[in-house]
């Protein structure tokens, strides 16, 4: 046992000293913290917008127009936090003598509003046809055209600019309306699910933390088959196995790369959580637009870590055998495809879950011990998962696990002093039977 | 350095040979359709240097395997100290394998240490050996750097202190001297000597007759797997040698000498010619007389600096054995 210790403590300041560890461990919680934050961030509008408004609609909607763009969204608004406009309407309702400019010809309104747009001293500049209540075509001319957000909150505020005439037109109240169409408060939850109260950010954590599993599976297995790979290929494996036996040897790489794999990911949560205190008040702007901190019970870090391990030991028994079988890194490569195909079907199926998390593909996706570690999780923080389900998933996952390590030690043992040509399958099942 | 590390378990009772360190009892292994070991009895006796000698592809290197455990026996039984083969035995042998691997990128203190550790030596312990035995082969400046900085002469040197660290009882090295130049060659030499003098068994496997010959007192001679010779050297060489002649032409070109070393052959006395210019070694067939064919010679006017009756090389009898030239590999007609 304690030789298996040593491999252990190698294999794990091998791998944690390299600087691609270092790197990841440190800057992942940046790296992951500013791809959700950077979005947000970009999103939050701090740009300022001056727009004009021709309104040629003898209706007045010009002004409801920039009314609208002051306004708050409101109910059914998107998430995303509003431009700053500043208008200018000119009715054309008003004679040009009284406007004191043109409509169109040298220095008329159109002329100087599209030299304004080129000298950048306005963004640009909204028509308002007449007729527009009728099914004529609204137009903006300006830089930001491509702006994909200010144009639909532009296009938004004219759409409500017209109800609003429409429903006055017809002769009914548009505030009447309003509150007619108040939305109505919901809220979805599961039976006997009382006492976890809102589960929604906790769903977030869950396919954070599913998806986690999924990549950290397949970077850490592929780091045991490569170690494996290298030792055999710089012929190490023969003084080691004159020492310790394969089972052991084998055992001691995937804990000790299992070892540097969860201290990397402890490293994230502390990181995190750090980063979620102090930044509260850096967030709490965004509170309200969909962004809500989650209070993470334990249990949900229990589900966490059982399913990382099962999946990690799972998946790197078979990468051992693979690293074992190969002669040289671009095999273990080409061998990884077939292998983390069961996976990847976890993967997918996270989508089913994530819309029926009580469908039949969830619930044989969070029992199959080859694509649990990333379905279950999941699952179990959008729904209560059945006490006999979990148990079987958990049961099925440990004696699957337990299965492919002994297999994955045994094409270990046959195959990792053999050379040359790769094995045929056929050939790495009759070892594995012979052992 | 060389004195035996304390705390070794005790040596079993032994109820078959007491004095053996190494026994194999009808060892068979094959691979596929290859048998590469096949049922081979090996015993060496406690405290030899015992030469393992085979051409390439003889099996040499799988009976190591085999009694290191890296490999499983198809049939047989394999001891070391009477016992059968357990993990814990193995603490007190030490390899050299002939594929020579180390960690590329690992320190060589911390490297040397991790091997030792995996043969019971706590790493405390360790230190002030590693620090000896790198002085010994003169690399005590070199102890912080990394494998991959080490030319491949000294990462042999390497290799060989990671095998003998743990103090071992039995040391197994299987080609030592491949890749060495010959200062290091002889450095090693006379470390193997050191080994041998405190006792310790050495199970030396090497296509090196000539070092074979120098270094032990037993040997065994191996071809497709199977047991040609064994047993001490002198023994094999009066047993398996025949009668041998050493003699020096006298006042003879390289071109006469060729006609006359034919001549030689077609006596019906002689069995082989050896040749190095004019210093023939001639293997007489059984029964033969030195005195008749040094009468022949006389009645046929050969002109002599040198007519002895010697014992056969190694190498000699090797070749007439398994009919291979070990250093070359060519197969000669016997």
């Amino acid at each position: 046992m304690s030789r298996t210790w040593a491999i252990v403590r190698r294999e794990f300041l091998a791998f944690a000293k390299s600087k691609a560890y270092v790197i990841g461990t440190l800057f992942g919680p940046i790296m992951i913290g500013l791809f959700f934050v950077l979005p947000i961030y970009f999103l939050s509008g701090s740009a300022e917008r001056t727009v004009a408004i021709v309104d040629a609609s003898g209706l007045g909607i010009g002004e409801r127009v920039s009314a609208a763009l002051f306004a708050d969204p409101g109910a059914g608004g998107t998430a995303r936090s509003r431009t700053l406009y500043t208008t200018q309407v000119i009715d054309l309702s008003i004679p040009a003598s009284v406007r004191g400019l043109a409509l169109t010809g040298p220095g008329s309104v159109l002329g100087s509003l599209k030299q304004s747009v080129e000298a950048k001293t306005i963004d640009g500049y909204l028509w308002l046809p007449n007729g527009l209540l009728d099914g004529a075509k609204a137009e903006y001319e300006g830089n930001n055209a491509t702006n994909f957000g200010e144009m639909s909150e532009i296009r938004s505020a004219v759409q409500r600019a017209v109800q609003r005439t429409r429903l006055e037109v017809a002769g009914i109240d548009p505030d009447a309306v309003g509150e007619a169409f108040e939305p109505v408060r919901f809220e979805a939850k599961k039976a006997g699910d009382a006492a976890r109260g809102s589960t929604g950010p906790l769903v977030v954590l869950g396919q954070l933390m599913g998806f986690a599993i999924y990549f950290l599976v397949i970077i850490y297995g592929y780091a045991v088959a490569r170690s494996i790979q290298e030792e055999k290929k710089d012929r190490i494996v023969e003084i080691l196995l004159s020492s310790i036996r394969p089972e052991n040897l084998m055992a001691g790489k995937v804990l000790g790369i299992a070892a540097a794999g969860i201290l990397q990911v402890t490293v994230w949560a502390v990181v995190a959580g750090i980063a979620l205190t102090l930044g509260r008040g850096f967030l709490q702007q965004f509170e309200g637009i969909g962004f809500e901190l989650p209070q993470v019970p334990l249990w949900i870090g229990l589900v966490f870590l059982f399913y990382f391990a099962g999946g990690f030991f799972l998946y790197a028994s078979m990468y051992a055998a693979v690293g074992a079988a190969s002669t040289s890194d671009q095999e273990v490569q080409q061998m990884q495809f077939p292998l983390i195909l069961p996976l990847m079907m976890g993967f997918f199926m996270a989508f089913a879950v994530l819309n029926d998390p009580d469908g039949p593909t969830s619930v044989t996706g969070s029992l199959i011990p080859f694509t649990s570690p990333v379905v279950m999780p999941i699952r179990a923080t959008m729904v209560n998962v059945p006490g006999l389900e979990l148990a079987a998933s958990i049961l099925f996952l440990t004696f699957t696990c337990v299965a492919f390590l002994w297999i994955g030690s045994r094409v270990y043992r046959v195959s990792i002093l053999a050379t040359g040509k790769r094995p045929t399958p056929r050939q790495l099942w009759s070892w594995m039977l012979k052992g | 350095m060389l004195n035996r590390a304390k705390g070794h378990t005790t040596e079993a009772v032994n109820t078959e040979r007491p004095d053996s360190a190494i026994e194999l009892i009808g060892v068979r292994k094959q691979f596929g359709d290859l048998v590469a070991v096949d049922e081979l009895d090996l015993a060496v006796p406690r405290g030899a240097t015992y030469g393992l000698l085979g051409p390439n592809g003889a099996g040499k290197t799988t009976t190591i395997r085999l009694l290191l455990r890296i490999l499983e026996p198809d049939a047989g039984k394999l001891r070391v100290f009477g016992r059968p083969v357990r993990r814990d035995l193995l603490d007190r042998v030490g390899y050299l394998p002939e594929e020579r691997g180390l960690y590329r990128s690992m320190n060589i203190r911390t490297m040397l240490s991790f091997l030792a550790e995996l043969k019971g030596v706590p790493r405390g312990e360790s230190r002030p050996r590693i620090d000896a035995w790198l002085e010994r082969f003169g690399l005590e400046d070199r102890g912080d750097d990394r494998v991959q900085d080490f030319s491949k002469g000294m990462q042999q040197k390497l290799q060989f202190i990671a095998a003998v660290l743990h103090e071992p009882d039995v040391v197994v090295l299987d080609e030592p001297f491949s890749g060495l130049d010959p200062i290091n060659q002889r450095v090693l030499k006379e470390v193997i000597a050191d080994i041998r003098q405190t006792g310790r068994t050495i199970l030396l496997s090497t296509h090196l007759i000539e070092y074979a010959e120098r270094l032990c007192d037993h040997v065994c001679i191996i071809d497709g797997g199977r047991k040609i010779v064994d047993g001490p050297v002198d023994q094999v060489k009066r047993e398996h040698g025949g009668t041998h002649v050493a003699l020096t032409l006298d006042g003879v070109s390289r071109v006469d000498a060729a006609t006359l070393i034919e001549k030689f052959e077609a006596m019906s006395c002689v069995t082989r010619v050896l040749a190095d210019g004019s210093d023939l070694e001639i293997t007489l067939k059984d029964g033969a007389d030195s005195d008749s064919l040094l009468a022949s010679l006389v009645t046929n006017g050969i002109r002599l600096q040198r007519f002895a009756r010697v014992e056969p090389s190694l190498q000699q009898i090797f070749i007439e054995r398994v009919g291979v030239d070990p250093e070359t590999g060519t197969r000669a007609d016997v």
